[in-house]
This record gives structure tokens, C-alpha cells and sequence, in this order.
């Protein structure tokens, strides 16, 4: 099992580090100077060169390279050419919006999916698993930023439920703050917990095709204990892969809705910085983006060994 | 204490089992022969309530006068694994890979409120030393995908008698495994047979797994009983046709100087059974009548379904 953990963990900082060299290569590559982007048209090569040096854009690639890994661990990711500001801390305080807010939609997506999945397995060809099939078929087909403004229109504007947009902070006022992420986890949540449900429907019905299922109503369970206690964590297994998979569109959806509810999160200040070449700020943002997603699938491979006894390693 | 009377179980208007009806007293074993596709697994499931979607069970069924046909889903799951419980014929896919084999085997006792949680988990380790389990104690902990076949098929005797159950069903419970362990498997059965009196429906394709466990033995052929009766004379002298090429069929072990004789023809599938006897297109007795017309039923020391055969006077 040691042995097992170690694998992983060597395999995931060489993917981590493939990621950051990737990344930097393609920025490295990118045309555009950000010093002479920031000082604009009318600046002359001087002025321009003095602000590279302080940038400390003069210097070899690989020199910077290596800084910039170093500083991933000291959390000195240097200064934000536009904000002028140190780029960890700028991603520190928006990760107390993105964060939440991923993992309310995972929760939703989670709940729903599984419930609306199992429901219709349950009722394989029957009116219940026509209107899940129909309902995820919808959400599949809805793109989550359309979804994101109608239900600003009906529930913000429209009843006044919710706030439309932006983040009150929260430690200024905790409820409120929950209430201003709901909207947009709902969007974010909806494709994902369509496409879980139609996986966990599937694996569903096949897990109660299963000898074991028929053994445990035989033992006298009715269908519903069953599926509960014999059938659920069968057909999750598959489920959980999937999820893994699916978490990393769910943070490319983060983009996209905090722009439309102009929530003060990664993705917006992603967005700003693509805008403003603040190549600096890129860089660490996308390489926090792509370290979340290649984290939390290797949570997910540890998860399936928790889930399926026949997956762990190291047992007689 | 249980009778069968005219069971017929149909698949999408396709019959499956005709009116089989017979009787079973505590302690009793019948042997239900048969080949693949005879109804003998379908006669289990009707009696468990269990049969897959698109089946249809009619007749009646009564345990202890209880009438099982028409019970709703409930009430038929406080008589499952507590009044009959089944073993099934293949132990590698019958237990849950994810759960423990002694929470498996402890789940019915709490089910049907015989015992707590802890009491039951070591009811469950004293069963699993019963059935064979080698230290039972850590096996309990132990997942299906740790235990061998022969194990796992232990582990589900286990769980089949752990709520002492008045009529154990086993479907074709040694088919899966090699020829020395069915011989301990049906030894083992036979012990706890004798121990608790429990009745037994025993199934099998295997006429010499029947003669070593059944009193009375059925023999099923395209869903219809073509012979029944004590197991010596049905196995001995069988008055029908299908029994007698059944039985003509066993390897006699010297295979060298004896021919295989097959019965001539294919079973037929479920669509193009005659409305008579099933065997018809395959008998050596078969006429246009035979195909035509259910054949009656006719009584001696076994009972047949025959136009043409006799039985042997009783």
C-alpha cells in the first residue's frame, strides 16, 4: 500500500511539473511583450527595456523557469504586471469564491444526479425514467451560461430571491454571500448532474441485473433496500471515474459563470488577466487550474480503492 | 407443507412451465431434473417470487397453507430467506464484491429480526465454521473475490440456512464446481439436512447428483413433467420415453467400449414447443397425436405424461 502511494505521488508531481513546463513554454512562445504592451505606443525603446529589467523580463527563460517553480513552493509568484500587486495573494482572495462555488455545483450535481439516476433505473422504461431521460437530455443540451441568465431573470429579477450578481465577501454577511453563489452552482451543476444521471441510469440498471442483486432479495430485502444497501455502491464505482473526469469541465464552467453573475473569482481574474497580457498572472492561474483538476482525479483513483475492496493493493 | 398445484409460468404469452404441480413435507428432498431450458430454474424463481420481468406465474403455490401467488411485494419478503431461502448455482457472481462475506451472511438475521447487529455477526462466524470455512473468524472479514469458488459456495449454504428456512430451493448448487468439491458440497447438505429437517428442492441436470440427494425426483422437458416419483424407480425403471433416453445418455465409465447415446434432435426453444408434448419431435413413440394433444397423465409407481407409454404398475 506504501509502495502503491508513492507511485502515485511521484507520478503526480512529474505531471505537475510536465504541466508547468508546458505552460510556460506556450506563454514563453505567445507574441507580445508585456512591457511594451504596458507602456503603450508612444514608449520608447528605453523606457521600455528599463521596465523589462525591473519585470526581470531581461533574464534567460530558464532562469525564470526555475524562479517561478521555486516560488510555487515559497508562494513568492512575483508582481502582477497590471495590478501591480504580488499574484499570490490576488489568487488567495479570490479562492474564497471560486472554491465555494465549485463545490456547491459538485455537491448539486452529485445529489441530483445520483437521486435522479437511481430513480429512473428503478423504474427502467416507466413514466418516472421517460421524464429523467427527457429533463437530462435538456440539461445536457442547455449551455450553462444561457441556463446562468434565466434563472438571473426569473429568480433575481424577476421574484427578487437572489442577488443578479456579484459577491457581498464573507465575513461581511455569510447567508448572503451563500445565496450569491447559489444561482451560479445551480448553472455550473446542471449539465453535470444530467450527464451523472444518465451514467449512474446505466450502471444502475446493469448493476441489478446481477446475480448478487437477485441473492439479496432473495435473503427477503425489498427492491428499495436492495438498491440501497446491494446495488448503490456497485453501480457508483463506475460513477466516481467519471466524476473525476467531469470535475475539470465543472472548473472551466467557473469561467464562464462567474463572468455572467460578476462574482470576484479565479475565473474572472483569468479573464481580466488574459485581457490586460498580464502573462505573469496567466501563468500561475492556469497552472493552479490545471493542478486542481490533476488533484482531484488522484483523489478520485484513491476514492475507487476506498469504494471497490477488489481495487486495494497490499491485502492477502 | 408446500404444494404446488397447476404452476404455469409463461414469458410473453410463450409458455415456460406447464401445470406442474406436486407436494413437499418437511424433510423431504425433490430432485428437479432437467436440461437447460426445461423450466427447473423458473419453477425456483415462482416459488421465491422472483421471476424476471416479463413473466407470468398462474395456479397456486401454498407454504404452510400460505398462498404465494398473487402476494404482494411485502408481505413476500418476511417469507424470503426466513420461511424459504435458495442457493444459487454460481457462487463467483452470487455474493456483492464491495460487501463483507460475514456482513452477507449476518444481513438476513437482522433483516427479519432474529438478532441484533453483534449477534448476528457471530452467528454469522459460527455458521461459516458449520458450512466449512476455514477461520472463520477472519474470513468473516474477508470480501467474495478472496474466497475460492468452493468457499464462496460455503459461504452461500451459510447464508441460505442462516434464518433456518422450513424449505431450502438449491439451483444446480454443485454445477459450478469441480467433481471433488460437489462431493464435499453435497455431503455437507446432506449433514444439514439432517441436522435442522428442512425440506429441500433440489436442482440439477446431473441424474447421479439427484439419486445421491433426492427422495422423489421430477423430470421437467419443455416445461411439463413427463415423469414423477420416488427417485429408485424413476432412475431405475423409468416408464417414460425422455426418462429412459435420459438415463440411456449417462457415461456408463467404460467409454471405450460403450457408444455415447445421445437423445436424437435439439431442444427446442421456448417458440416452437408444440401445443402437445414437448417431446414429441424428438421421441421415439412420437406420432401426429403426440404434437397435437397435451398428453394425459397417467399414474403406476411413477407418474407420466404420455400418450403412448405405460407406467410400471404400482
Amino acid at each position: 500500500m506504501a509502495l502503491f502511494l508513492i507511485k502515485r505521488l511521484v507520478g503526480l508531481v512529474l505531471t505537475l511539473f510536465l504541466a508547468a513546463l508546458v505552460i510556460f513554454l506556450v506563454l514563453e512562445i505567445l507574441p507580445g511583450d508585456p512591457a511594451a504592451m504596458m507602456m503603450g505606443v508612444s514608449a520608447t525603446p528605453e523606457t521600455v527595456a528599463a521596465l523589462q529589467a525591473e519585470l526581470g523580463l531581461d533574464r534567460p527563460a530558464a532562469t525564470r523557469f526555475l524562479d517561478w517553480l521555486a516560488g510555487i513552493f515559497t508562494g513568492h509568484l512575483g508582481l502582477s504586471y497590471t495590478y501591480r500587486v504580488p499574484v499570490a495573494g490576488l489568487i488567495a482572495e479570490r479562492l474564497v469564491v471560486t472554491v465555494p462555488l465549485s463545490l456547491m455545483a459538485l455537491a448539486l450535481a452529485v445529489t441530483a444526479g445520483v437521486t435522479f439516476g437511481t430513480l429512473a433505473a428503478a423504474n427502467a422504461h416507466r413514466r418516472a425514467d421517460m421524464i429523467v431521460m427527457v429533463l437530462t437530455q435538456l440539461g445536457l443540451a442547455i449551455p450553462n451560461f444561457w441556463f446562468g441568465i434565466l434563472l438571473i431573470l426569473v429568480f433575481a429579477i424577476g421574484w427578487g430571491w437572489f442577488p443578479a450578481g456579484g459577491f457581498p465577501g464573507w465575513a461581511a454577511d455569510p447567508l448572503l454571500a451563500f445565496r450569491a453563489l447559489l444561482l451560479p452552482a445551480i448553472a455550473l451543476a446542471l449539465p453535470q448532474a444530467a450527464s451523472l444521471a444518465r451514467i449512474t441510469r446505466s450502471t444502475m440498471l446493469e448493476t441489478l441485473s446481477e446475480d448478487y442483486i437477485r441473492t439479496a432479495r432473495a435473503k427477503g430485502l425489498s427492491r428499495g433496500q436492495t438498491i440501497r444497501r446491494h446495488a448503490l455502491r456497485n453501480a457508483l464505482i463506475p460513477v466516481l471515474t467519471i466524476l473525476g473526469l467531469q470535475f475539470s469541465f465543472l472548473l472551466a464552467g467557473t469561467i464562464v459563470l462567474e463572468n455572467v453573475f460578476a462574482l470576484p473569482g479565479l475565473g474572472r481574474l483569468l479573464i481580466q488577466a488574459i485581457g490586460g497580457h498580464d502573462l505573469i498572472l496567466i501563468k500561475s492561474l492556469v497552472l493552479f487550474y490545471v493542478a486542481t483538476a490533476i488533484l482531484v482525479n488522484a483523489m478520485v483513483d484513491l476514492a475507487y480503492g476506498l469504494a471497490d475492496p477488489r481495487l486495494r493493493v497490499g491485502r492477502a | 407443507m408446500l404444494a404446488l398445484r397447476d404452476l404455469s409460468v409463461t414469458f410473453r404469452g410463450y409458455p415456460v412451465l406447464r401445470n406442474l404441480s406436486f407436494d413437499l413435507a418437511s424433510g423431504e428432498t425433490l430432485g428437479l431434473v432437467g436440461e437447460s431450458g426445461s423450466g427447473k430454474s423458473m419453477t425456483a424463481l415462482a416459488l421465491m417470487g422472483l421471476l424476471p420481468p416479463g413473466f407470468e406465474a398462474k395456479g397456486s403455490i401454498r407454504l404452510r397453507g400460505t398462498e404465494l401467488l398473487g402476494l404482494p411485494d411485502k408481505a413476500l419478503c418476511r417469507l424470503r430467506g426466513r420461511a424459504m431461502a435458495m442457493i444459487f448455482q454460481e457462487p463467483m457472481t452470487a455474493l456483492n464484491p464491495v460487501l463483507t462475506v460475514g456482513a452477507q451472511i449476518a444481513e438476513g438475521l437482522v433483516l427479519h429480526g432474529l438478532m441484533d447487529p453483534r449477534a448476528a455477526m457471530a452467528e454469522a462466524i459460527r455458521l461459516m465454521e458449520r458450512v466449512g470455512l476455514p477461520d472463520p473468524a477472519r474470513r468473516a472479514r474477508s470480501y467474495p473475490h478472496e474466497l475460492s469458488g468452493g468457499q464462496r459456495q460455503r459461504a452461500m449454504i451459510a447464508m441460505a440456512i442462516s434464518c433456518r428456512p422450513a424449505v431450502l430451493i438449491a439451483d444446480e448448487p454443485t454445477s459450478a464446481l469441480d467433481v471433488s468439491l460437489q462431493v464435499e458440497i453435497l455431503a455437507l447438505l446432506r449433514e444439514i439436512r439432517a441436522e435442522t429437517g428442512m425440506a429441500m428442492i433440489f436442482i440439477s441436470h446431473d441424474l447421479s447428483v439427484i439419486s445421491a440427494m433426492a427422495d422423489r425426483a421430477l423430470v421437467l422437458y419443455g416445461g411439463l413433467a413427463m415423469e414423477s416419483g420416488p427417485v429408485r424407480p424413476v432412475i431405475d425403471r423409468p416408464a417414460h420415453p425422455y426418462t429412459q433416453g435420459l438415463i440411456a445418455a449417462i457415461p456408463r465409465g467404460t467409454a471405450h467400449t460403450h457408444r455415447l447415446s445421445p437423445i436424437r434432435g435439439q431442444v427446442p426453444d421456448l417458440a416452437s414447443l408444440p401445443p402437445g408434448c414437448p417431446f414429441a419431435g424428438r421421441c421415439t413413440l412420437g406420432d401426429a397425436r403426440c404434437a397435437g394433444t397435451p398428453p394425459p397423465l397417467r399414474s403406476g409407481l411413477t407418474q407420466i405424461h404420455c400418450h403412448h407409454a405405460e407406467p410400471v404398475p404400482a
